[in-house]
């Protein structure tokens, strides 16, 4: 494993850096500890067309749903000064929750992109689940194939075939599983109501609401009525 | 309203334009009339010539022989120089029969002489080596060929009986009498036994005739044409003996002793094909039509190489939207750097 600030070779039972003693509370104390909200793509630094990004959207939504439990969350942006790609990488994994995805999905197969167009550089941080396939070997790999693109300033080029290249290592390590489809009609016109997302724009209809109050009224009148 | 207007505007433009090129036509033609230059007179001596007989001193008489031949013409420097020669027509050619007394000549040949050329029309030379062909070639194959010569405007009369060739040594043997037009190859006759043509497979008499024309027309020279074309005749029969599976017991002289063959036609059919004539195309278009062949060979497998692709990508894409992929179950791991869901597993790369 390398450290995400100094890139030192570290075994897996280090808690921190033995070079440069990194570790996550350092970042905490940095941004606080508080979990953070990540869309799929969040490109706060506008180096996206419009079109890139729905791109890389739908491939990011297509590789979901060939990987059910893993997801990817993209970031492009400006980092602050004394701040690597990688260590918000790591942080993003630690503490960033991805809006959307389902309970399945834990950050433990999570992977995050970050690219800093300023500081020119573009790192990948994937969660324990991941790392038998996608080793840092296999991510260096992968890295440097992109960096021509990356240099020639082909941001989206280059995450779109990031994210190909992790399918790809994914794919090998993975089993492959008839996609089942498995909708269950609803049983009861309830259960459609609350399943459908369909939601009333008042409680009850307004006509008969003045019904129902005039037949309580009604019902108030009789009873005083009889009791006299 | 204005539309109008100018619609008629534009046909009266168009009636008066055509008014005045009619009226520009017929003074033309008036003033023409008036100022005519009187044309020359005919004389009695000019009558054979094309044109009036106009003397002109100052050029020199050009004719088309006089023009190639004259150095010092000065409208030769005009013309580019033809790299090829200019092509000659033949002059129409009427066909008439053999004479009957060359007819019988050949009638009356021994039937040991292969070559019939009853008048003459190769030298000694060429006789002797044709004839060493043939022979050779009867000495070797079932099938024995004659070869009949006649000259250029030369046929065979329609009602002469081949059977008769050669003292009757057609009939005796399984035979083939090639008819030979002295430097017209594309006229050659052919006449094969009957067996031949009932055993023989579809299309190899007419392929037979087809290559022996080719090789023929591959030169220029009559004699050489003869001679290529007997040796493509006697190779393909070599050919055609192993394609029919001639065998010793198939003897056409049972059936000419046989009382009900009686026309010399059933016994030596001709081969006949209409497509002939038409196959017999150029060399450079038979390389053409088998490179065309090729080309369309590779045009169409690499259709059906990218129609394959393309069905394959679909199909593969089709099964990769029906599958998912699991990955394996989380292993328990020490927590790197602090952090609970990744130690820091990733990379890096800086491309400033």
């Amino acid at each position: 494993m390398h450290c995400p600030r100094c890139n030192h070779d570290s075994s897996d039972l280090e808690i921190q850096c033995s070079k440069c003693s990194f570790e996550l509370r350092q970042l905490h104390d940095l941004f606080g500890r508080k979990t953070v909200q990540l869309e799929r793509v969040t490109d706060s630094a506008h180096c996206l067309r419009l079109r890139d990004g729905r791109d890389i959207e739908s491939l990011l939504e297509e590789f979901e749903q060939t990987f059910p439990q893993v997801f990817v969350s993209v970031y492009v942006g400006v980092l602050p000064s004394g701040l690597k790609a990688g260590e918000i990488a790591f942080w993003f994994l630690n503490t960033a929750a991805l809006s959307g995805a389902d309970y399945r999905r834990l950050n433990e197969y999570a992977i995050v992109l970050v690219l800093d167009p300023v500081a020119k550089s573009f790192a990948v941080s994937v969660g324990y689940g991941l790392e038998r396939i996608l080793s840092s070997d296999v991510l260096d790999k992968i890295m440097q194939s992109l960096r021509t693109q990356l240099w020639h300033g082909e941001h989206a080029k280059a995450i779109k075939g990031c994210i190909g290249q992790l399918a790809k290592q994914i794919r090998k390590g993975a089993r492959a599983v008839k996609k089942e489809e498995d909708l269950i009609p609803p049983q009861s016109p309830e259960d459609f109501l609350d399943d459908s997302g369909l939601g009333l724009l008042r409680s009850q209809p307004r006509r008969s609401n003045r019904i129902d109050d005039s037949l309580a009224e009604d019902d108030s009148q009789n009873t005083e009525r009889a009791t006299e | 309203m204005n539309s109008r207007l100018k619609k008629r505007a534009a046909g009266y433009y168009f009636v008066v334009q055509i008014v005045c090129v009619i009226y520009l036509a017929n003074g033309a033609h008036a003033a023409g009339d008036v100022e005519e230059l009187p044309l020359p007179a005919w004389v009695a001596e000019g009558e054979g010539r094309l044109g009036p007989q106009v003397e002109l001193s100052l050029l020199p008489e050009v004719t088309p022989a006089s023009a190639d031949e004259n150095p010092d013409n000065p409208f030769k420097l005009f013309i580019p120089r033809s790299k090829t020669a200019a092509p000659t027509k033949e002059p129409l050619v009427t066909l008439r029969p053999l004479a009957a007394e060359f007819l019988s000549l050949s009638e009356n040949a021994d039937s040991e002489s292969f070559l019939l050329d009853p008048q003459r029309l190769l030298s000694e030379t060429q006789t002797e080596d044709l004839q060493r062909l043939l022979s050779y070639h009867a000495s070797g194959s079932k099938i024995t060929a004659y070869l009949l010569l006649l000259n250029k405007d030369q046929i065979l009369p329609s009602d002469f009986d081949v059977s008769k060739l050669a003292s009757g040594a057609l009939l005796q043997k399984t035979s083939c009498l090639l008819v030979y037009s002295l430097g017209q190859p594309t006229r050659a006759r052919f006449f094969m036994s009957k067996e031949i043509g009932q055993t023989a497979p579809a299309g190899q008499l007419t392929a037979m005739a087809q290559d022996c024309i080719r090789g023929a027309l591959q030169v220029s020279d009559e004699v050489e044409q003869i001679q290529r074309f007997a040796t493509q005749l006697s190779i393909r029969l070599f050919w055609l003996e192993r394609a029919c599976k001639l065998g010793d017991e198939v003897m056409p002289a049972k059936l000419s002793n046989s009382p009900e063959v009686s026309n010399s036609v059933d016994l030596l059919p001709e081969v006949t094909n209409e497509l002939l004539k038409t196959d017999l195309l150029p060399d450079y278009f038979i390389k053409w039509k088998r490179i065309g062949i090729i080309v369309l060979a590779v045009i169409a497998s690499l259709f059906v190489f990218f129609v394959a692709s393309i069905a394959i990508w679909r199909w593969k894409q089709k099964q990769a939207r029906r599958t998912v992929w699991l990955l394996p179950e989380i292993p328990d791991h020490p927590l790197r750097f602090g952090g609970p869901h990744g130690g820091g597993c990733g990379a890096t790369v800086d491309f400033g």
